[in-house]
């Protein structure tokens, strides 16, 4: 049974040695004391060597040299003045079948203590009357000398209490002469070698539990079953305020916390020993009852005894105080951050929009002047170019009404120069057109309405041309806020344009709709510039079936003065007027030849009122 | 048989050479006097007595808005029909504004004598 004991706590010790967690260090060496406590044993110096490894935070352990009973004999040192005791002595260990044991001999104390000092000696037979020492100094003497080696006293004084005194000392086993038989020495030599291991084992784990315990700065405590502390260490009695760990012992969470964490602390030990269940790495607010407030990373574990039943609870706390404060400090400073950031995100956005304003008041306001300038530098050209007009138009009407009949050439004369004056007067009654179209005058009109009105005043020209006029007015179509006269002069100049590209017939289509964009195919052309799915519209298109415009024409046709119209017969102004009296409308118009079958297609979408 | 007095009509232009030739155009059927100077146009349809005044709009010193008003305010000539004949408009908007400025008739230059003759007929005997 004491074998196995040792092996488990050299197996454990080779275990723990390799780990890094001081809670499972902590554990294994409570169950060591579980297990190893009723051994007999004494103090014996330190058997660790080192300090705490920083890479593998590990203690540098210096275990039990190699353990084996079939290695070289166990040299063995018989300190006997009498030559008769250690033949006999000699005789039993020679005797003895599979003997592990090489005796020496010495016959005084000073003798053995020389010899010790040698070393390779792993046990002493020692008798107490010896010639250079008084028999109840000879032990103390010996064991003082070399304290780490197990001593078993061979005496002829049969006193019991004198004997229990040597073992209390530290002998390892107290023989009468003339009491044991070889059976029994043997034995006896073989245990105390042993038991002198564990001892020093058991002191080497002592050692460092106490070293972890007086060390770590982190708090660690065992309490019993009633949450009663048993044992603190020094961290945890500096936390207490209290001058020594012994102090706490008896006393609860409840003598030293406010009931708040007090009570939250038991409960959790209490499921503990209920359960078996840790609490692993928690983080515990402990109120204090001064006031004192402190965090702590926490783990609790139950504390078993060598049978593994749970008879108290274990933890270690680690005082984070500082490192939640900060984490405060951090959560207060990055809300504040993101306040302020909001705040410039939001700044910004101010700022954005209001540059966008800016931008677009700039825009209109370079259109304004642009269109104030032009239309300040066409009312100046109609006015320098329309009175020689007007003089020129009153000379031809003068000329003809005194100088031309009768004459057939003058008369022809006449009537071109009319012609030219009627040509140049258009070309600026159209400057002053496009120049002049800057605010609509709108009011809530029916567009439909607009467009019938507008297709009336060109009846002329298309009965004149045999177009066949088509109209596709959707009912649907809600009232819209536009300035009626100029939508007319939209729709006219579109029909003319139509009219005159069929001069040999053909049919005008005009359809008006209300659409919703639901598919991205549907925003092309300049709709996909203004619309988006899911906006409403209303469609006007004007339909041909004429030759169309050649490609290549149709970028410039909203380009003031372009025309394709034969000379005299276009200002090249009437689309250019009609696509800005759109724009003044918040809508686009987009002019393209219809696939295959020829024409032109004009389509016109005003935006819906929100 | 007497023969019809002829309707006096006083046209006030800044341009010398249309007004030379609407008097030579309408010499024959009206009474005409020009008066190039709009600043003297008052005090010379004070002295003429036109039957009908044409006005030109823009002009140098007294457009013919101002004039309109200074004529109105005459009492001798506030029944006076004035017609305008303006450079500066479209004839689109004068049919928008019911060919009318400021609440006198108007007519776009350029116009032919005969529409001319037509407007100052409609208002002579309006």
């Amino acid at each position: 049974m004491e074998e196995e004991a040792i092996m488990e706590t050299r197996e454990d010790l080779g275990l723990v040695q390799g780990r890094t967690g001081f809670t499972g260090l902590i554990f294994r060496l409570f169950r060591q004391l579980s297990i190893t406590r009723n051994l007999p044993f004494s103090h014996a110096r330190a058997g660790y060597h080192g300090r705490v490894d920083p890479k593998t935070k590990s203690w540098p352990l210096k275990i039990l040299e190699p353990f084996t009973e079939t290695a070289a004999k166990q040299r063995v040192l018989l300190i006997e003045d009498s030559r008769v005791d250690a033949q006999v002595i000699r005789n039993m260990i020679d005797q003895a079948a599979h003997s592990v044991f090489h005796l020496e001999e010495v016959e005084t104390l000073s003798g053995g203590l020389q010899r010790l000092e040698h070393g390779g000696i792993e046990l002493v037979l020692l008798d107490l009357s010896l010639p250079d020492s008084p028999k109840d100094q000879t032990f103390t003497k010996l064991h003082s000398a070399v304290s780490h080696l197990p001593i078993i006293i061979l005496s002829g004084i049969d006193d019991q209490d004198f004997a229990n005194q040597k073992v209390q000392e530290g002998a390892q086993d107290y023989l009468i002469k003339g009491q044991f038989d070889a059976r029994l020495l043997l034995r006896s030599m073989r245990y105390a070698i042993k038991r002198k291991r564990a001892e020093i084992a058991l002191a080497q784990e002592r050692e460092l539990l106490r070293a972890l315990l007086h060390n770590i700065p982190d708090r660690i405590y065992f309490k019993d079953e009633k949450s009663r502390f048993i044992r603190i260490n020094p961290a945890l009695t500096a936390h207490f305020k209290l001058s020594d760990p012994h102090a706490a012992i008896g006393k609860t969470d409840f003598d030293f916390f406010t009931v708040e964490h007090a009570q939250a602390a038991y409960e959790d030990e209490q499921r503990i020993l209920r359960t078996g269940h840790p609490v692993v790495g928690i983080i515990e607010k402990e109120t204090h009852p001064d006031g004192r407030v402190t965090w702590a990373f926490t783990s609790k574990m139950p504390l078993r005894n060598k049978h593994g039943q749970i008879v108290g609870t274990f933890g270690v706390s680690r005082d984070i105080t500082d490192i939640v404060m900060k984490e405060e400090q951090l959560k207060r400073a990055n809300a504040e951050l993101t306040r302020k950031s909001e705040e410039i995100l939001k700044v910004l956005a101010d700022l954005k929009s209001s540059n966008k304003e800016l931008k677009n008041t700039q825009a209109h306001l370079i259109q304004a002047a642009k269109l104030e300038s032009v239309g300040t530098l066409a009312a100046g050209v109609a006015h320098e170019v329309k009175n020689p007009l007007q003089t020129i138009l009153m000379g031809v009407d003068y000329l003809t009404e005194n100088f031309a009949t009768g004459h057939e050439t003058v008369t022809l004369v006449l009537d071109e120069m009319r012609e030219a004056i009627k040509r140049a007067d258009s070309i600026v009654r159209g400057l002053l057109e496009f120049s002049s179209v800057n605010q609509p005058n709108a009011s809530e009109e029916d567009l439909n309405r607009v467009v019938e009105k507008s297709i009336g005043l060109v009846h002329y020209q298309l009965t004149k041309s045999r177009i066949q006029i088509v109209t596709d007015l959707d009912p649907a179509v809600p009232r819209l806020s536009l300035d009626r006269i100029k939508m007319e002069q939209v729709f006219i100049n579109l029909f003319m344009n139509a009219i005159q590209a069929m001069a040999n017939g053909g049919t005008l289509t005009v359809r008006t709709r209300l659409i919703r964009f639901e598919e991205a195919q549907l925003l092309t052309g300049p709709a996909a510039r203004h619309f988006k799915i899911g906006d409403g519209a209303v469609l006007v298109e004007v339909n041909d079936t004429g030759p169309g415009i050649p490609e290549e024409l149709l970028p410039k046709i909203f380009d003031p003065f372009f025309t394709t119209k034969p000379t005299g017969k276009g200002t090249g102004l009437g689309l250019p007027v009609t696509k800005k009296i759109i724009e003044l409308h918040s809508g686009v118009i987009d002019v393209r030849n219809l696939p295959g079958s020829g024409g032109v297609r004009v389509t016109i979408l005003f935006r819906l009122p929100p | 048989m007497t023969a019809m007095k002829k309707k006096r009509i006083l046209i006030v232009d800044d341009e010398v050479g249309f007004t030379r030739l609407v008097s030579l155009n309408l010499a024959y059927q009206y009474f005409v006097r020009v008066e190039n100077s709009p600043e003297q146009a008052l005090a010379a349809a004070q002295e003429f007595k036109p039957d009908l005044i044409l006005l030109d709009v823009m002009m140098p010193k007294l457009d013919g808005g101002e004039l309109a008003s200074q004529i109105r305010a005459t009492a001798e000539l506030k029944a006076v029909p004035i017609v305008f004949l303006t450079a500066a408009a479209a004839s689109r908007e004068v049919n928008s504004r019911g060919g009318q400025i400021g609440g006198f008739p108007f007519l776009a230059k350029p116009v032919s004598v005969a529409d001319l003759r037509a407007c100052i007929e409609k208002h002579l005997q309006s």
